[in-house]
């Protein structure tokens, strides 16, 4: 037993040993550790049941680098919500105050600057290479589980693919994936190849021992172009659905006169929303994206490997153009059109907005639909919503009856007074309409109340055949007293996605 | 100490058995065991997930109730779905064979007749009447041992439920129970008759119907011509809310409730619209919840009035529209749970084509099964919502939601072959709404493009484009690679069918 006790570690420590020895060789640590930050983030949570509340305050730390005058690049994640932020140099011991330049929730990214403009001086930028080398070994170098000492970790770089960002949980993008533990608190530290950032540490996955993923340069430097204009805009606007893989079928290339050797995608859906409605139709097949052959399974060739054509699509910015060759009933075109930013629409993803958006009046509480909101009935929440919530969530974008709303609003709470006794079936329902006119919007509701001028305010709700009924002047002399009562700060909060909840800073605290 | 337990456990079940020996005496008679039998059956209940074929089958044990004529009365979910069923009388070991004579989904009755020799000394059950709230009766659980088991319970509730089978709903015993293993047609007795039969059961409560819909359907079963459950076809919610009542023009006194929605296989669907305020059904008043005062039951839904009708019998409504009273009578129909867009009848077997290994299924209540017991959370998002929202009849029952259940992977059909679980909504530009569409789609190939089978998938907008070229030696290799029977439904040409 003894010995055993003493062999195995020893072996272990071997083998860490060596490994250790070309991993020293693989980064010089010596030039970098003044450029890496661990950062403390104290952030709030709004309550998405009460939306005029916010969870208790909750500690976290993750890790950044500088890489020049943008300042320190972290994780969107890292500083979401975040209402005191401070970075912490490797072995210095004064925490300094940041806040966040910019944050791009969609590719998981943020910046962050320093309340000391001479902070930075002396310090080296990081450099980014332009792609991982596939195969090649990279260091993973960040603050893993909290610990206070820089940490290095290494692997491989085994895939590159197109996949979800966690984050939100609803974008896509470029990422690359490596055969190293990235543990939390590693997010936002830079992963490096032969002294250069290749990427950023950023999500793992849970079932899989040591597999990490790191956000590669394209999308970071895609990043810090969007921004160049003092505004985030976003990757582009996609809102279009093509069958992978369906002109494999012998029958189908027929059908639509496909020659040997072609490949494409054939489309099945443009949304309303999408930059590519009124260019691109359902039943075109497209063969190039930018000159680059698509082959029949929807992929190009991207940095030497097979990757879905929306990775090269997603790399472009607002206004960029796109080009295509397409095929539409047998006969060959050539495409273009222009892309655009976010704009209001339904997005299933999760928000990092300072609230929720909604509406109180006469006790009822209309609030704007969101993927946070669904995750109020808990970690299973795609089985244990209500059904038409469920429903909604997933097919808000495809359903003609959420064409171009803003908002999808749901009676999410009932202050219960005898105004409002009767609401009580109503509740996690969609509301469609007010006195008979369609809601777009939560600022909607106000504004129809406002002209309303008869005896009811009705309310009418997705596939509810019975209106919910109020006696109007009721419901309105009674709605200060529901606030009151159940001592209600916000009555209604109609903040816009640019209304980033991280909203730490050091102005107005004095010298 | 381990001894001191085993003796207190020998305690225990000396202490069990005398209560039961104790119950026994109490409650049972020679008489009741000569009119109950034990009905094995032997069902194949249909696989959803192949539909050409069908599950594993399985041995059910229910009890029979001997009536009119020795005859079996027993539950139709014991042997709608058998292949063969046998009685055999308690404490006799022989196996008698058995034949149906007619079963009802709805009613969730059977009612089965020996096919040869009849035991001896078998008697017919005697009738009883409703029970009131409260009152007692005796359960008997007879499914192993020689003799019948008794245990005494109380009438806790009656509520308007649905059938096992069918999401038909008819007023059911809510017994207090906390010992499992009840809900396989055990009877209920009082004073040596009997007062209602046991279908189903949750944790705490036992489920059976009263004794008034058995001897209905004895009843009707020995009649020249069975008459069915009929139907109102009309769903209504509450009238509570003061702001409602006022707003639909109700008097603040006066019940009655919303009515939301009006099925199109209603006798009502042309009297009737969503809105108006149903006041009274056969001048009987409605509550502002939907109930009315019953002899026996006290409050229960109005639909219970339902089970007391039968198809064809004429109801007479009175309504509130725009606050002026109206009067409807019309004959209202039978219940027929195949006409609903998502059939409830659970054991039904599908109805599906198959074309160049798409499996093609109508969406119904026994496909959403099964995902399992949670199907609920399990199935298909767009199957949930449509079997929530949009589940009535249309085109007056012929319309049914086609779903391509699976892709059965051939070289034919590469590039579709992960495709499952969406709506075919329209085949070679023909809308289709059930299977015979379908097939009459297949027969009628698009203008210009004849060679080839065009499916449209909702909610994606996707389609799927097959050859018609070589579809019969498609489907030769398909029943040769897959084992499918012969019988299974392959999409052939044909004469469009009318």
């Amino acid at each position: 037993m003894r010995w055993n006790f003493l062999l195995h570690p020893l072996l272990f420590l071997c083998l860490t040993l060596l490994l250790g020895a070309g991993d020293l060789f693989a980064v010089n640590l010596g030039s970098m550790r003044k450029s890496l930050f661990k950062i403390h983030v104290i952030s709030q949570i709004p309550n998405y049941e009460q939306p005029w509340a916010q969870n208790a305050v909750s500690g976290s730390s993750g890790t950044g680098f500088y890489i020049g005058k943008e300042g320190i690049l972290t994780n969107a994640h890292v500083v979401a919500d975040g209402k005191f932020i401070t970075v912490q140099r490797d072995g210095d011991d004064r925490p300094m105050t940041a806040r966040v330049r910019f944050i791009a929730h969609d590719c998981d990214l943020a910046l962050l600057e320093v309340s000391d403009p001479n902070y930075f001086n002396g310090v080296p930028a990081l450099k980014f290479a332009d792609f991982p080398e596939m195969r090649g070994t990279v260091n993973t170098i960040g603050y893993p589980t909290g610990g206070e000492q820089l940490s290095i970790t290494q692997g491989v770089v085994s895939r590159v693919s197109y996949r979800r960002y966690v984050h939100t949980g609803a974008d896509s993008h470029l990422l690359v994936q490596v055969d190293a533990a990235i543990n939390p608190g590693n997010s936002g530290g830079p992963v490096v190849q032969k002294d250069k950032v290749v990427g950023v540490a950023f999500q793992s996955q849970a079932a899989a021992e040591n597999t990490g993923y790191i956000i590669p340069t394209p999308i970071v430097r895609r990043f810090l172009t969007d921004i160049k204009d003092g505004r985030y805009d976003g990757h582009p606007v996609q809102g279009m659905w093509f069958m992978e893989g369906a002109l494999e079928n012998l029958a189908t290339r027929e059908y639509h006169k496909l020659k040997k050797g072609d490949g494409g995608v054939k489309v099945n859906r443009i949304s309303d929303y999408s930059p590519a409605k009124g260019t691109l139709f359902p039943g075109d097949i497209i063969l190039t994206i930018d000159g680059q052959p698509i082959g029949v399974d929807g992929k190009i060739v991207m940095f030497n490997e097979r990757i879905s054509l929306r990775a090269l699509y997603d790399l472009k910015q607002r206004g960029d153009k796109v080009t295509m060759d397409i095929l539409r009933d047998g006969e060959r075109k050539k495409v273009d059109y222009a892309l655009v930013a976010k704009s209001n629409f339904y997005e299933p993803g999760m928000k990092f907005t300072s609230r929720p958006r909604f509406y109180t009046v006469a006790g009822l509480v209309f609030s704007s639909l969101t993927r946070n909101y669904l995750g109020e009935w808990g970690k299973s929440w795609t089985y244990d919503a209500p059904l038409i919530l469920r429903y909604v969530q997933n097919f808000a974008t495809e359903l003609p009856l959420f064409a171009g709303k803003r908002d999808i609003v749901v009676l999410s709470e009932r202050l219960a007074h005898p105004v409002n006794t009767y609401a009580g079936p109503f509740m996690e329902e969609v509301l469609l309409r007010v006195n008979g006119k369609t809601i777009d919007s939560v600022e909607d509701i106000p504004r129809i109340i406002a002209e309303e001028k008869g005896e009811f305010l009705t309310f009418e709700f997705l596939d509810q055949n019975t209106p919910l009924v109020l006696d109007r002047k009721a419901a309105l002399d009674a709605d200060k007293t529901i606030l009151q009562q159940y001592q209600i700060p916000l009555s209604k909060w109609f903040g816009s996605d640019s209304d980033d909840g991280a909203t730490a800073n050091w102005e107005g605290e004095g010298a | 100490m381990k001894k001191n337990k085993n003796m207190a456990t020998q305690y225990s079940i000396l202490i069990l058995l005398f209560t039961c020996f104790h119950a026994v005496r109490g409650f049972a008679s020679d008489r009741l065991e000569s009119s109950i039998v034990r009905v094995f059956s032997y069902v194949q209940r249909p696989d959803f997930d192949s539909p050409w074929t069908t599950k594993q089958s399985e041995k059910l044990v229910h009890m029979g109730i001997v009536v009119g004529h020795k005859q079996i009365l027993v539950s139709a979910y014991a042997v709608r779905s058998a292949k063969h069923f046998e009685a055999e009388k308690i404490g006799d070991s022989k196996r008698y064979p058995l034949k149906m004579k007619i079963v009802d989904p709805v009613a969730n009755l059977a009612m089965l007749e020996f096919s040869d020799e009849t035991p001896e000394g078998l008697e017919d059950v005697q009738f009883g009447e409703d029970l009131e709230l409260g009152a007692n009766c005796t359960i008997f659980q007879g499914i192993e041992g020689e003799s019948l088991v008794a245990r005494a319970l109380r009438l806790r509730e009656v509520q308007l439920q649905a059938g096992v089978l069918t999401s038909y709903a008819m007023p059911q015993y809510v017994l207090e129970i906390r010992k499992p293993g009840y809900g396989w047609f055990e009877p209920l007795m009082r004073n040596g008759k009997l007062v209602g039969a046991a279908i189903s059961q949750n944790a705490s409560s036992v489920f059976a119907l009263p004794v008034s819909l058995i001897k209905r359907f004895v009843r009707e079963v020995n009649s020249d011509h069975y008459r069915p459950f009929p139907e109102l076809g009309v769903n209504f919610s509450t009238l509570l809310s003061p702001a409602l009542r006022k707003y639909g023009k109700a008097s603040e006194f006066e019940d009655g409730v919303w009515i939301q929605d009006v099925k199109e296989t209603s006798a009502f669907a042309k009297d009737l619209k969503a809105g108006d305020i149903l006041l009274e059904v056969n001048e009987v008043g409605v509550s502002a919840r939907g109930s009315y005062d019953h002899p026996l039951w006290g409050r229960i839904s109005i639909l219970a009035k339902l089970s007391e009708m039968f198809a064809g019998d004429t109801v007479e409504l009175k309504i509130l529209r725009a606050g002026q009273e109206k009067t409807f009578k019309e004959k209202i129909g039978e219940y027929n749970p195949e006409q609903e867009r998502i059939p409830s009848v659970i054991d039904a077997p599908p109805r599906y084509l198959i074309y160049g290994g798409l499996v093609i299924q109508e969406l119904t209540e026994g496909l959403l099964q099964s995902w399992g017991t949670a199907w609920r959370k399990r199935a298909p998002l767009t199957y949930l919502y449509e079997d929530a929202f949009h589940s009535w009849p249309k085109r007056g029952g012929k319309s049914k939601i086609l779903v391509l259940q699976r892709v059965l992977p051939l070289d034919f059909n590469k590039g579709y072959q992960s495709m499952e679980d969406s709506f075919v909504t329209e085949v070679n530009g023909h809308k289709v709404e059930n299977v015979e569409d379908l097939h009459d789609a297949l027969n009628k190939p698009e203008k210009g493009k004849e060679q080839f089978a065009r499916f449209h998938l909702e909610p994606g907008n996707e389609e799927i484009i097959l050859s018609y070229k070589g579809i019969t030696k498609v489907h030769t290799q398909l029943r040769q690679r897959y084992s499918i029977p012969t019988t299974a439904q392959f999409w052939e040409p044909s004469p469009p069918s009318h």
